[in-house]
């Protein structure tokens, strides 16, 4: 914000660029900035937890919710509204001030990642140099929620959801961090924008397959966001069958909204750093960065894009949190640390290896970077294929059993 | 170490497997039925011949031979028979259904000789208060005359029309194309 | 052997002290009430009579004295025998065989908290299925039912003889509640959690007190008796045919075999035959319900792991399971199928084809979902190696069917001990192996589960292809008066074997009945389970056992 703030206070109020005043310029701009990223964030919360509903839904054989609104497109509304109105309590015994703000760190540690997202070329809240480390650093915010909240409760269930998710959170912080760090290396700056101009536009040219170490890292990056937004196959201290919701079970009304929105709006980050790190952001195919920067229809292009690779993502993460059983407490330990952690450092000294061997513009990584792109899409085509298979296999004996046939795709909404 | 590496593969192809088929599932026909708006007749029409709904009872077939009564293990019927003080003849008083309490199990339907006392496809009755869903279905005050086997043929109503006049507010008298008639 | 061969060798070991019933009574041997448990010693651990396996453990209030009656089983040598002991009514009192078999500390406990038996040098008598501050032992002949517990009334006011409500619509006003509050105080000592009676798993209404160190518990104590309805009381004083649609709600989800069961029991003591095509549609009724059973018990145990679209795929083929149970009974899940003497309705037109085009759709389903979840690795290490049953310990604590099974122990009454028609049927027993883990995991009882339900289809279509014509019921008189006598009749349901030991004295009601049903061993065999596991994994073992509490506390 501050150079769009700068820029309008050189050209339209230069009476106002005395120190104070460009304090105050420079606070309306960064709260309309923030307000516009939490609308965005709350909107999406609302609206991915009603599109997960559906595509969970279909994926159960089910409808899901089509009743409030066209299509049940209002149903997060009415859940909005009825988690406003219900009854505020705070149990006997809990510690009022601490069960009171835990849910605002929570809300603070998901919503200071929005600040550093690279939207598009010249869009983005706060252009940081150190804009990774500070999404990875604010996001460990969310521990300091989720402990207050967890224990605060006064409720032994809580408290173990709270110790759990706190356990998990922080241990996957490091693959998490390490998974970014090979990004980084090829990048060469920690500046999110930075990374993405270092990428190219077609698929062969985004980070992922610009070595085989960084196509591992975005599984394992992947898995240590799933985990840190205690997602499916991660979410054992929430929706674990001992209790309701772990550390957020004693909350109602509006302190729940806020647990709620900071899960939901998690999504949108984990997929957005993702994209980012290894899918190429906003780049678009052809289009140099300067280009990108200089015209407006290219930015807006360039936001269509980031945000499709954004949605593509979170509706893989969806699909794996109703096709994946979850890990117990110690299985999702040891995979923390004997699994992500080792095979990320093998990452890393891999791609360090592989830079300085390698390189990306010679001949050796130019055919690396087309094999690995060739492997990719073949594990996408095999993927393809298999769900041809299945349908295939059903599709028969089910047209004899009911009569009615059996195709049925997801656009089609009952 | 080898143990490792193949815990590995196996999780990636095992859950890569797991992601096509819910995947497939995208594509194929959900279950569900939306009741009772979104469909073409209404589920009462739809159920089989042998559904055990509702109890309703076509008085003008009871002969007033209390089998029913007799063969409910849980005692939620209630049939009393009466001399007429003028002319001597039976008349059949009381007919109660407690719907409450009836677990649709049939014996009672079984033991019917006439096949006055049947099930319907009604399944859906619901009342603020329980004294509502006893299902009374003959009125104090205007007793029935037994059928008599050689007497004139009975009027028999069509099944499930007489319980479908009984539910007050019930879902029934909502869905679909089904109208509520008078006995 | 025979019962008199079984019954000889009793007698040469412990000479008058076991007499052998009557020709023409019942067959049990009689032993006094204090030499029991070397009686029962001597039948477990000699290698002729081997009977390794108390199925049930029956009190019956004889009115001059108290009958305790033991069933027996080898599952080795396939022969059983009946212990009877009498026990003075006013002070009942017998030495305990828990030392014996394990399964029998709650098979005391239940007969100590309904009849008042006083089971001496067991370790941990007390009430079971009753609250604990109940008074009275509601099995006797003499037991007045109380008015009122806690200030809640035990009568209902008949709808039938009230008058119609008040046109104003005034409703009744609830009861004060403050007087609940004196039942559930403070639960003092280390980290006690309680995983209450109200629990997101689908399991029923159960509750285990969790005596935990962080994670990992100590021990789960369960406390049963939440959906406890007195059937076996209510069964003293309904008709025989009239309880049949009683015995849907033993087992809900096994509606049809309970339904067999008691058939069976009242036909063996009318010494009534059912007709060969009704035998078949038990048989066929039997299957269904077995895979509709083992659909529920597979998919609500991956939900209890965490992955809910399983559970869901399978509620789907349940529900054409329900619909072939509609258009057959009338009932989708409280069937009231059979009757005594063979079942209720014939196979309606179509029927057969439509099960058969089921059954074509259903069986590469469960390849789907073997690929989906049985497959999945992080599924199969939340359940290999948990809670491992050594087959000497499942047959101890009485466990039966898949549990049993899964332990490798090669029991399955419809292949051991053949009733109805199945002794025309070919098909296997899956056992469990160790299939990714050791024999008698979490992973073998889901996965032997599931194999049942391929086995079930064979015998499916087998039954279809060679349905026999004729009568599906033998006629008997409306009003049943079964003649005295005793017969305990077993069926393998799909929770293991559902026994009914059924004593009639002539009367048109039953004089006890009592169900002996696979899930109240099973939990009795979790609290054993339970040292060292986390609570995780907890959830996995009582999913994987299979437990309903309808089962458990009837």
């Amino acid at each position: 914000m501050w150079p769009l703030a700068k820029y309008v206070l050189e050209n339209y109020l230069p009476r106002a660029s005395s120190a104070t005043g460009q304090v105050v310029v420079y606070l309306i701009f960064a709260l309309a900035g923030a307000g516009i990223l939490l609308g965005f964030a709350s909107a999406f919360a609302g609206v991915s937890s009603f599109v997960e509903r559906r595509v969970a839904a279909r994926m159960m054989s089910r409808v899901g919710p089509n009743r409030v609104g066209p299509q049940g497109l209002l149903q997060f509304m009415a859940d909005g509204l009825k988690l406003v109105l219900k009854e505020d309590l705070i149990p006997v015994g809990a510690n009022r001030l601490l069960f009171r703000i835990a849910p605002y760190f929570v809300f603070a540690g998901m919503f200071g990642t929005f600040v550093a997202l690279p939207f598009s070329a010249r869009l983005v809240a706060a252009n940081l140099d150190v804009g990774i480390l500070y999404i990875l650093s604010i996001t460990a915010l969310v521990v300091v929620g989720i402990i207050l909240g967890g224990w605060s409760s006064n409720s032994k269930w809580s408290l173990f959801g709270g110790l759990r998710s706190a356990a998990q959170i922080i241990s996957y912080e490091i693959p998490a961090g390490l998974a970014v760090l090979v990004v980084v290396l090829h990048a060469g700056g920690l500046s999110t924008q930075r990374i993405i101009e270092a990428q190219g536009g077609m698929p062969w040219n985004w980070f992922i397959f610009y070595s085989p170490f960084s196509l591992i890292a975005f599984p394992v990056y992947f898995t240590a966001a799933l985990a840190e937004g205690n997602r499916t196959p991660f979410d054992l201290p929430e929706a674990e069958s001992e209790l309701v919701a772990g550390y957020s079970t004693e909350y109602s009304g509006f302190r729940f909204v806020v647990f709620f929105f900071a899960e939901w709006a998690n999504l949108w980050i984990m997929s957005a750093i993702a994209v980012l790190c290894f899918f190429g952001g906003w780049r678009i195919p052809f289009v140099s960065v300067a280009a990108t920067y200089s015209t407006w229809y290219l930015i807006l292009l360039g936001l269509a894009i980031f945000c499709f690779k954004t949605l593509t993502l979170v509706l893989v993460v969806i699909q794996l949190r109703w096709t994946l059983p979850r890990l117990r407490v110690d299985q999702m330990m040891s995979m923390c640390w004997k699994y992500l952690i080792p095979i990320a450092f093998v990452c890393i000294l891999g791609t360090m290896t592989w830079i300085v061997f390698v390189g990306q513009d010679t001949m050796p990584g130019t055919a690396a970077r087309f094999v690995l792109f060739a492997a990719g899409a073949a594990i996408a085509v095999r993927q393809i294929v298999r769900t041809w298979f299945n349908y295939r296999a059903d599709r028969a004996t089910y047209t004899k059993l009911t009569g009615q046939p059996l195709w049925y795709p997801p656009y089609r909404l009952p | 170490m080898s143990r490792y590496f193949k815990n590995i593969s196996n999780s990636v192809l095992s859950i890569l497997e797991g992601m096509t088929v819910t995947l497939s599932w995208m594509f194929r026909r959900p279950y569900t039925v939306q009741w009772p708006d979104k469909i073409e007749k209404s589920i009462e029409d739809t159920l089989p011949e042998r559904y055990r709904g509702l109890l309703e009872v076509e008085t003008s077939l009871c002969i007033g031979c209390m089998a029913c009564m007799k063969e409910c293990p849980i005692e939620c019927i209630a049939v009393s028979i009466e001399r007429d003080a003028v002319t001597k003849e039976r008349r059949i008083t009381q007919f109660d259904i407690d719907a409450s309490k009836c677990m649709v199990c049939g014996l009672c339907v079984e033991a019917c000789p006439t096949g006055g006392l049947r099930h319907t496809t009604q399944f859906a009755a619901a009342d603020g208060d329980i004294r509502n869903l006893v299902l009374r279905y003959i009125e104090k005050g205007s007793p029935v005359a037994p059928h008599a086997p050689k007497g004139p043929a009975p009027v028999v109503r069509p099944r499930g029309s007489i319980v479908a006049a009984k539910i007050k507010n019930g879902f029934s008298a909502r869905s679909a194309g089904q109208a509520a008639e008078k006995p | 052997m025979t019962f008199n061969e079984l019954s000889e060798r009793l007698r040469t070991k412990f000479g008058d002290a076991a007499a052998p019933s009557a020709e023409g009574a019942p067959q049990a041997v009689t032993v006094p009430g204090p030499a029991i448990e070397q009686v029962a010693r001597f039948c477990k651990e000699d290698p002729e009579l081997d009977l390794n396996a108390l199925s049930c453990l029956a009190g019956v209030d004889r009115k001059d004295r108290i009958e305790l009656v033991y069933h027996l089983l080898s599952y080795r040598k396939g022969h059983e025998l009946v212990l009877k002991a009498a026990l003075d009514r006013a002070k009942p009192e017998i030495p305990t065989v828990e030392s014996v078999w394990k399964t029998a500390n709650w098979h005391e406990r239940e007969c100590f908290d309904l009849l008042g038996v006083n089971f001496l040098g067991h370790s941990d008598l007390r009430r079971i299925l009753l609250p604990d501050d109940w008074v009275g032992y509601p099995l006797r002949k003499d037991y007045v039912a109380p008015t009122e517990y806690h200030g809640m009334s035990s009568t209902r006011v008949n709808p039938l003889q009230q008058p119609d409500a008040p046109a104003d619509g005034k409703r009744s006003e609830l009861k004060d509640l403050s007087q609940l509050k004196s039942l559930y105080g403070p639960v003092a000592g280390e980290m006690i959690v309680n995983m209450g009676p109200q629990h997101p798993s689908t399991h029923g209404v159960l509750n285990f007190l969790l005596v935990t160190d962080g994670e990992v518990m100590h021990k789960a104590v369960p406390h049963i008796g939440y959906l406890h309805r007195g059937m076996e009381k209510m069964a003293e004083s309904i008709s025989y045919p009239g309880y049949m649609p009683f015995t849907d709600r033993l087992d809900y989800l096994a509606a049809m075999s309970a339904n067999q069961g008691y058939a069976m029991a009242v036909e063996k003591l009318l010494g009534c035959a059912v007709p060969p095509r009704g035998e078949y549609l038990r048989v066929l009724a039997c299957e269904l319900n077995r895979i509709a059973s083992h659909l529920v018990a597979t998919g609500s145990m991956a939900m209890d792991i965490g992955a809910f679209t399983p559970f869901l795929h399978w509620l789907r083929e349940r529900e054409y399971i329900n619909d072939i149970m509609e258009e057959l009974s009338g009932s989708r899940l409280t069937y009231n199928y059979m009757r005594i003497g063979g079942v209720a309705h014939d196979l309606p037109e179509g029927m057969a084809d439509k099960i058969l085009r089921w059954m074509d759709h259903f069986e590469p389903i469960i390849g789907e979902f073997d690929r989906l979840i049985s497959n999945n690795e992080i599924f199969v290490q939340r359940l290999a190696n948990v809670a491992v049953v050594s087959a000497e310990d499942a047959v101890d604590f009485g466990l039966v069917g898949p549990n049993l099974r899964a332990s490798a122990v090669p029991w399955d009454l419809r292949r051991n001990m053949p009733y109805s028609a199945y002794a025309d049927f070919q098909f296997d027993i899956p056992l469990g192996q160790g299939f990714r883990g050791t024999a008698g995991d979490c992973y073998d009882r889901f996965v032997v589960r599931v194999l049942e339900m391929r086995e079930s289809c064979r015998i499916l279509r087998q039954a279809l292809a060679k349905m026999p014509a004729g009568d599906i019921r033998t006629k008997l008189p409306k009003r049943i008066k079964v003649p005295p006598g005793e017969t305990y009749a077993r069926v393998e349901a799909p929770r293991g074997e559902m026994g009914f030991y059924l004593i009639s004295d002539g009367q048109e009601t039953p004089y006890r009945l009592k169900v002996r049903t696979g899930s109240f061993t099973a939990m009795s065999i979790i609290e054993k389970l339970s040292h060292g596991v986390m609570i995780a994994d907890l959830v996995a073992i009582i999913g994987s056992l299979d437990v309903v509490a309808p089962e458990v506390d009837r």
